[in-house]
């Protein structure tokens, strides 16, 4: 797993989940991890315009660990849950 | 009718040139189909495949020709049941047309669709929906461009509005015209699967075509959705909205049940009863009694269907129905449902019809059977008139809201608490990940919710008129014979007593044992059936009932009423949408189970605690 440079960037802090994101920040997918749902979670968001190397930003975090709105590139906006988020990387765009 | 069209006729091959539909959800696919073929749509069965599919016959420049609504799908390679069902159906039935939509405004991930259709090898025309959307949005699109670099015809038009429409249809004739004497053509998946699609694919199509503006334009939508989707303001403000919802429905359609009450009992006093009193007296009695009083109890569902699917309509078009799914799903998700769920259950309330036939925007199987399992414990307005009934004959006016409303909170726990259990089994386990669209705001249109509503009504009339005339005319034979029999004498009755050791320890007598046997047909049966089983007119069954039967028995039988198994209509419409005789009588026995036992807890606890 050392060798693996996207976990080396994910060490130095610049490859962070999706779920970390706060209202407002963005960046650009790496990865969608599979999880328990193997193709399935990547094959729907790609079809939602969320996959690599696309940019996502935050837009709101529910309360009471509820599911998350992100934007995926220009216009759909897209309800996931937090532990979906939690499998897409991305690169976070700072400032 | 034309929807009863026997599913054989779908499998002649092409005896008019057949045109598929496809697109991803969310586009105005369904809204383009009704566009072009009005009421004349019908569900059809085809043989092979999993779900029924809309299509319709229509006659276009003098051609008829059978269009098929596809289920929206977000890939044609996905592996949703959807996804598998727009493959196997492309597989199966050769097309001679392939219409692509696709909403404009998300041009730039929807086009990976028509490249996709045509490695397919299926000829096809793109229609760029929702035109007055992407304008809005600053979106700028050659259409000349893009069909030059896709090599298929590329219409922009606003199927919700009808610009750009005309046109449209005539590109669709033309194709036809240019394809004349060809064959209808499979889909070729495994071309697809070799052919290697990549960013750059989408993006040199796009390039040039489609002009996005550097800065969208804050929407409508983001300002909303500050105060639909608050943290803490937006669940309280969707109950509010969907209070209001029933209070349309609840006071527009129940009274509606009169009028439709008033009028076929107009049709039974001035025609029926004259015409059959020449007749022998059983036979008045079988027609009227049996037949009639099935086909009136389905009448006076008309109107309050009709209104209830106008309403969810309009709330489902204008884009809040997935927004109330993202505010629910952070307490759905604990008991392994989905938002979607909660808000299918809150349509139960109407009725749980509707409710069950909403659970097709699932796309997982297993969350989709779960929630079928459980809508039918949603209290619908059939049962509220029952526990009306018997609540204002038992208990004090005082008691009465607050013995309603403890069955509406029962209502959800029951429901939640069999999520809770069930979805522990692997069967009913969620294998779909929660990520749903939030589409932007859209009012809906009347023309498009009329559409929806009516649709709907037809496949409910189909469904329910079978079930509930067979109901009733079992209803008829069984208080009506032996002849001259009366009461716990006729075999309705002796099977109320054989069923005595069952009922007895919930405290429930054989007369009103008979009106639950009968209430398996529909609801509204238990209380007219009361009546012919005590052999008394409704004003004096409420007093019997009063004096005979104690108010712990009464809250039993009412909680039986709300738990077991739910009218002919919804376990129809169980077995129509899940597909499989063996869920439907496993939903069957679970539920009466379900109710005995929590009304056997209620009932001897109730004994225990010195209640009589």
């Amino acid at each position: 797993m050392s060798n693996d440079p996207t976990m080396e960037t994910v060490r130095q802090g610049r490859i962070v989940s999706l779920e970390s994101l706060q209202p407002g920040e963005s960046g650009i997918v790496e990865i969608v991890e599979a999880g328990s749902f193997e193709n399935g979670l990547s094959v729907r968001l790609r079809a939602l315009g969320l996959s690599s190397p696309h940019q996502v930003s935050m837009v709101r975090r529910a309360w009471f660990g509820g599911p998350l709105v992100v934007r995926a590139g220009k216009a759909t906006e897209i309800a996931i849950r937090r532990t979906e988020a939690e499998l897409v990387k991305v690169r976070k765009i700072e400032g | 009718m034309s929807h009863c069209s026997p599913a054989e006729a779908n499998l002649d091959l092409n005896d008019v040139p057949r045109i598929a539909m496809i697109g991803q959800p969310n586009t105005g696919k369904s809204m383009l189909y009704n566009r072009i073929t009005g009421a004349s749509a019908y569900v059809g069965n085809w043989p092979g495949i999993t779900v029924s599919l809309s299509n319709a016959r229509v006659k276009l420049g003098g051609k008829t020709l059978e269009f098929v609504d596809l289920p929206g799908i977000y890939d044609l390679e996905g592996f949703s049941e959807d996804e598998t069902v727009v493959a196997d159906f492309l597989k199966t039935y050769p097309v001679d047309l392939v219409i692509i939509v696709i909403n404009a405004s998300q041009i730039d991930r929807q086009i990976l669709m028509p490249l996709q259709v045509k490695q397919l090898g299926l000829p096809a025309v793109v229609m760029l929906n929702m035109a007055d959307e992407a304008r809005k949005n600053g979106i700028e699109i050659d259409t000349e461009a893009l069909s030059a670099r896709l090599g298929l015809p590329v219409q922009l038009i606003s199927a919700k509005y009808g610009e750009g429409y005309p046109r449209a249809i005539e590109s669709v004739s033309a194709m036809l015209e240019a394809r004349a004497g060809q064959p209808p053509v499979l889909a070729d998946y495994e071309t697809l699967r070799s052919t290697l699609m990549t960013e750059e694919t989408l993006a040199e199509t796009l390039s040039g075509a489609v002009v996005y503006p550097e800065a969208p334009p804050q929407t409508i939508t983001q300002k909303l959705d500050r105060f639909l989707l608050h943290p803490v303001f937006g669940l309280p403000l969707f109950f509010a909205v969907m209070l209001f919802v029933f209070y349309i429905v609840w006071s527009i359609g129940l009274p509606s049940q009169d009028w439709v009450g008033f009028i076929t009992d107009w049709i039974q006093n001035h025609i029926l009863e004259p015409v059959l009193s020449l007749g022998p007296g059983w036979l008045r009695n079988f027609v009227i009694n049996g037949i009639w009083l099935g086909v009136a109890t389905v009448a006076s569902f008309v109107p309050l269907i009709m209104l209830f699917f106008f309403c969810m309509a309009a709330v489902e078009d204008s884009g809040y129905l997935s927004r109330a799914a993202y505010l629910m799903d952070t307490w759905m998700r604990r008991i392994g449902l989905d938002g979607r769920s909660f808000v299918m259950q809150m349509m139960g309330f109407g009725c749980n019809v509707p409710a069950l036939m909403g659970t097709r925007v699932m796309r997982s199987q297993p969350l989709r059977l779960l929630s079928m399992l459980i809508i039918p414990f949603s209290l619908c307005s059939a049962r509220l008139a029952v526990f009306v009934f018997i609540i204002a004959a038992v208990f004090p006016p005082a008691q009465g809201p607050i013995v309603l409303f403890s069955f509406y909170v029962i209502s959800f726990a029951a429901a939640f608490l069999a999520a809770a259990i069930f979805s522990r089994s692997k069967q009913f386990r969620n294998t779909e990940p929660f990520v749903l669209e939030l589409p932007p705001y859209r009012v809906p249109t009347l023309r498009q919710v009329w559409l929806r509503g009516y649709g709907e009504l037809r496949e409910f009339l189909h469904r329910a008129t079978n079930f509930i005339i067979i109901g009733t005319v079992a209803v008829w034979f069984l208080t009506n014979f032996p002849t001259d029999a009366t009461g716990l004498d006729t075999w309705g009755g002796k099977l109320g007593e054989l069923l005595q050791p069952v009922m007895a320890p919930i405290g429930i007598n054989p007369y009103l044992t008979l009106a639950l046997i009968f209430g398996f047909i529909a609801k509204e049966v238990v209380i007219g059936s009361l009546s012919t089983i005590y052999a008394m007119s409704s004003g004096l069954v409420a007093h019997q009932i009063a004096i005979s039967v104690s108010p712990a028995a009464a809250y039993s039988f009412c909680l039986f009423c709300l738990l077991y198994t739910p009218c002919l209509t919804t376990v129809a419409t169980v077995k129509a949408e899940s597909r499989s005789w063996g869920f439907m009588i496993f939903s069957l026995i679970f539920s009466l189970l379900y109710a005995w036992v929590i009304a056997f807890l209620f009932y001897q606890g109730a004994l225990l605690l010195g209640f009589e």
